[in-house]
């Protein structure tokens, strides 16, 4: 067992960001407690609406000054904070397996992803650009401009703590709008210190506002009139029922990228060894607590006899328990480590809960997580080990919710076709996988599945930083996406101007 | 098969570990024996690079989406020795053999954690077997001295 060293050694007191200045807030204070160790690693304010209205008028009065800031200016700055990331790259993700609990390459892989986002947003003098025609009639032109709309708001979740703020600040301020982040209260801490380099790097007061806290916050956000836009990545009710309606009443912007209920396909011709690769990556990977996990995996008969189907479903979902049963269960500290605990004791027992309902409603539990092997002497409270459920049907809770936990369900179809009804029956349409030696099964599957992001022998098909992260159905609502061109079209205004000089 | 505990973390904490103590070694060596002193110091470079070069490659292309956790199943780490240690009296002739010796294990280590990742790492894979063959092609330029 080797552990690497920890980099927050004392309780660090969390504070907002506010023009500038680290402010304590009057809201009260909770722990931040590592999932591993069960140790408080920080206290996070639950800031007022005072609070939060404060930061929305540091932003608004720093709008004007930024927005002026020549584009290659604001890119430097991201430039410089690019750098600084790279600095502290180790510590931000060893700081990610300490609040968060995941294994420490999982935590490198998301620093690297946040890091990309911000290179991808230092290209905003070329990203920014609008478009031009001469002569729309003789002697008159006509151009579009992209121009920032002011402040805007952004939630992130507890999943990934460094990376979620990272889709859409960069772009935001990159393009001349001023931002106010509330990140997940669990996990707070990543945030904290991205805006301490923000700052270093030169970003001036006002522009990257942070407040922490819950609903007081994020409700005084949707009300707030000088708030042009929100960004949240959350849970579907809260997004559907809250986000967009609220924003979408108030004539604000909006982009909520919500839950999933993933779905990865294997066919008869997959290389199996390497789809079970990826596929623990993606059932197990960030302890499932990813929205772009895989949750389902189907097991397609396709042109096989009955018998050959036997056998092929009995190899995989074999291959499948093998694997998941040898996966290391333990800190994300310690580099042997592949997969760490829950977030926390709840969210362990939301997920056993679904282990339990699945059993009540007729499955068979191939794979119990509730038992597992620990890698080192932790407190197993938010620890689960991986599940494998078989003999699931899709009107099953667990085969159509989102369980965010290690939790997999085996699923059969007689070809790929009902594969493909099966994922368009589910509500969500976040992500979905195909494993296939076939180039033919493989079109068929990204040009009919009802899903934002799709991996052909994928396991996590995640969006680079200049690709948007999609999401349809239930898995996303709004118009544009986060990262890329899409988050810069989000925040910015198109104004057209026709030209004639007489 | 995936799922024995070997992490992409623990190969790259490996090969970084590897890549130093060679480093030392072979600075090392270029003390004790002055004749060759161009030669191992250009080695002692070249691990030093290869470190930066590791560590750099793996940072710059984990990602989230990657098996960095998975890729690396059936690898024994535990199988390979790496003897960097020169005993206090070892003669040229031991002491270049112990050099060819640790140039095999290193690049048998790096072929072999290349191809375990190879369909699953991208670029790290790549890099790996990079590394391979730049310590594959010590090996005759050190037995050269032995002649």
């Amino acid at each position: 067992m080797s552990i690497l060293k920890e980099p927050i050694t004392q309780p660090v007191t969390i504070r907002n960001y506010v023009d500038g200045e680290w402010v304590d807030s009057d809201g009260e204070r909770r722990d931040v407690v590592n999932p591993a160790t069960g140790k408080t690693i920080a206290t996070v304010p639950f800031s007022t609406r005072e609070e939060l209205t404060a930061a929305v008028q540091a932003a608004q009065e720093a709008f004007p000054m930024w927005r002026q800031v020549p584009p290659l200016a604001r890119a430097r700055c991201l430039f410089r904070l690019k750098e600084l990331l790279e600095e502290r790259f180790e510590e931000i993700s060893r700081i990610q397996t300490m609040e968060h609990g995941k294994a420490i390459d999982e935590s490198r892989g998301e620093t690297r992803r946040g890091i990309e986002n911000v290179e991808v947003a230092a290209g905003i003098p070329s990203l920014l650009m609008g478009d031009y025609l001469e002569d729309i009639a003789t002697g008159i032109d006509e151009y579009l401009i992209r121009q920032p709309l002011g402040v805007f708001g952004l939630i992130t979740p507890f999943n990934f703590p460094f990376m979620i703020g990272l889709w859409f600040a960069p772009y935001a301020v990159a393009t001349g709008n001023c931002v106010v982040l509330k990140p997940s209260s669990e996990d707070p801490i990543c945030q904290t210190k991205i805006v301490e380099l923000a700052e270093e790097a030169g970003i001036p007061p006002g522009v990257w506002n942070v407040v922490h806290g819950g609903r007081a916050v994020v409700s005084g956000m949707l009300d707030h009139p000088d708030i042009k836009g929100i960004c949240f990545v959350g849970s579907t009710p809260v997004g559907r029922d809250v986000i967009a309606k609220k924003c979408g009443g108030a004539g604000k912007r909006y982009i909520a990228q919500c839950g999933a209920k993933n779905f990865a396909v294997v066919m008869p011709d997959a290389d199996v060894t390497r789809t079970m690769a990826a596929c623990m990556a993606s059932f197990y990977g960030n302890t499932g607590q990813r929205c772009l996990a895989n949750a389902n995996l189907v097991i397609c008969q396709q042109d096989l006899t009955d018998e050959a189907y036997d056998t092929f479903y009995r190899e995989v979902v074999d291959a499948f328990v093998s694997a998941a049963k040898r996966i290391t269960l333990g800190y994300g500290l310690d580099q042997s480590v592949q997969v760490g605990p829950l977030r926390d004791p709840g969210k362990k027992q939301h997920v056993v809960d679904y282990i339990e309902k699945g059993l009540e409603e007729g499955a068979t539990l191939t794979l119990d997580g509730r038992s597992f092997e620990l890698t080192g002497d932790w407190p197993r409270d938010a620890f689960l080990g991986p599940s494998v459920f078989e003999d699931v049907t899709l009107d099953m809770a667990i085969a159509r919710e989102e369980i965010f936990g290690p939790v997999a369900c085996m699923i059969k179809a007689r070809n790929l076709n009902q594969a493909i009804e099966m994922i368009h029956d589910n509500p969500f349409g976040n992500a979905a996988s195909i494993f296939t030696a076939s180039g033919d099964h493989a079109r068929t599957f990204r040009y009919r599945v009802e899903c934002g992001n799709i991996g052909v022998n994928v396991g996590v098909a995640a969006p680079m930083a200049f690709f948007p992260f999609s999401g349809m159905k239930d898995s996303f609502f709004g118009t544009l996406h986060g990262q890329g061109q899409e988050a810069v079209r989000f925040f910015t205004e198109s104004k057209v101007v026709i030209e004639r000089w007489f | 098969m995936p799922g024995t505990g070997v992490t992409a973390s623990r190969v790259i904490g490996l090969a970084e570990e590897l890549e130093g103590r060679s480093r030392a070694f072979y600075e090392e060596l270029a003390e004790r024996f002055t004749a060759q002193r161009r030669l191992f110091l250009s080695l002692a470079r070249q691990c030093q690079k290869n470190q930066v070069f590791l560590l750099r490659t793996y940072r710059e292309t984990v990602s989230d989406a990657l098996e960095v956790g998975f890729s690396f199943g059936g690898l024994d780490l535990e199988g390979y020795r790496f003897d960097t240690t020169l005993p206090d009296s070892v003669s040229f002739i031991d002491a270049i053999e112990q050099a060819v010796e640790l140039e095999k294990q290193a690049a048998a280590f790096y072929e072999s954690v290349a191809e375990h990742s190879r369909s699953l790492l991208a670029t790290i894979a790549v890099a790996f077997k990079a590394t391979a063959k730049k310590r594959g092609q010590n090996q005759p330029e050190l037995e050269a001295l032995l002649d």
